[in-house]
């Protein structure tokens, strides 16, 4: 018989560490991962980014298999480096160890957008206020994580900074709460608007640029079974010096907006069309511009 | 010694290809056969939704459409009913038949 078996947080950081090593079920939203981590230094982090998350007894079948392994060196003196691999399958090259946080933290996004479509996933952040779910698609470096990490510090519920899931026929948004990537100065306007956020380490370097990882608040993990209706589909567009502006988008661009910001749209077929067509004619539609 | 290219009609499959949604100031049409997702103005809406249930030539076509939107049905509105039968018959959207 499954069950849970606490929370991250409940484990002794060296316990935890232990456990990571070896193999530890997490459950993320609706998903149940298994991760083994063996790379250096990186419990830490990963116990303070997840500690509000449940563990899992391995009692079950997981969503996935993850795991992250510092990869034997070619040569004495090459750069160190770190594997993915979910269900034993390397899904892109070997990656600096510096880096290797955002390496896991991209790696389960590219599982989950690339395996679960028995939901429609839209590559929008959600929040929610009074059962009501905001949902924000947009490209990246429209701001969408920085306003969703903003918002998830005032009042708002955190169900994802990433992915707007789901199911085919319903409107109804499922929480993934997770640690929020923020890049850049992001960070720093974050780390003043949130001083009682916890931050993971910065990351320099990156494909992205410098990295730091924002806690998910506390809250918005334990409430993850509760899902939120679409209420507003809000287009954020981040610009420098840009004052504050808000108008009404057409439906048909807000169609068009969230399909294109979709996952697996063309994938799902005509149930993704008619959710779609759900959300977008169901909500108040409104660009953002800051 | 010339030819005349045989009379073509258009229409669209009979099997219910189209999933819709009424977008202001367009439509969004989902065609089932491929999968892909349009969107398409009024004009056009109009054409796969009414004009195109039986088979009509260019011409009949476009007296359909200029009926159904109050408009003249010109040399110019013609000919662009006809090029816009040719293209949705690219896209896969109506089907052409012989006359």
């Amino acid at each position: 018989m499954s069950s849970l078996a606490g929370t991250v947080s409940a484990l002794a950081p060296d316990v935890f560490a232990e456990r990571l090593r070896e193999g530890l079920g997490l459950r993320i939203g609706p998903f149940d991962f298994r991760l083994r981590v063996r790379v250096p230094g990186l419990a830490h982090a990963l116990h303070s980014l997840y500690g509000a998350h449940p563990v899992l007894d391995d009692e079950r079948v997981f969503h996935g298999h993850v795991s992250l392994d510092e990869v034997r060196a070619r040569w004495p003196g090459s750069p160190r480096r770190v594997r993915f691999r979910v269900d034993g399958r390397r899904p892109h090259e070997d990656r600096p160890i510096e880096h290797a946080l955002a390496v896991l933290e991209w790696g389960l996004n590219l599982v989950i957008a690339l395996r679960f479509h028995g939901w429609l996933l839209l590559h929008a952040a959600v929040l929610e206020r009074d059962s009501r779910a905001l949902v924000m698609p947009a490209m990246p470096g429209h701001g969408k994580t920085t306003l969703c990490a903003a918002l998830a510090h005032r009042g708002w519920r955190l169900l994802s900074d990433e992915f707007g899931i789901v199911r085919p026929g319903s409107t109804d948004f499922i929480p993934l709460p997770r640690p929020m990537p923020l890049k850049n100065e992001s960070i720093d306007v974050l780390r003043a608007f949130a001083p009682q956020a916890w931050f993971g380490p910065r990351i320099e370097g990156t494909l992205k640029g410098t990295i730091s990882h924002l806690r998910a608040p506390a809250d918005s993990v334990a409430r993850a079974n509760e899902t939120a209706r679409a209420a507003w589909v809000v287009f954020p567009r981040w610009s420098a010096g840009a004052g504050l502006s808000l108008e009404p988008v057409s439906l048909q661009d807000a169609f068009f907006s969230l399909a294109t910001n979709a996952f697996n749209y063309e994938l799902i077929g005509e149930p993704a069309f008619e959710t779609v067509k759900s959300i977008a004619g169901e909500s108040q539609r409104l660009r953002l511009r800051y | 010694m010339s030819r005349t290219a045989p009379a073509r009609r258009w229409r669209v499959p009979a099997d219910k290809p189209f999933a819709w949604a009424h977008a202001p100031p367009g439509h969004v049409l989902y065609h089932r056969p491929s999968g892909q997702t349009h969107f398409v103005n009024e004009g056009t809406a109009l054409l796969l939704d009414q004009c195109l249930l039986e088979p009509h030539d260019a011409d009949a076509a476009a007296l359909a459409l200029a009926a159904l939107q109050n408009a003249e049905p010109d040399p110019q509105f013609r000919r662009h009913v006809a090029e816009l039968l040719r293209h949705l018959e690219d896209l896969g959207l109506a089907e052409s038949i012989a006359a």
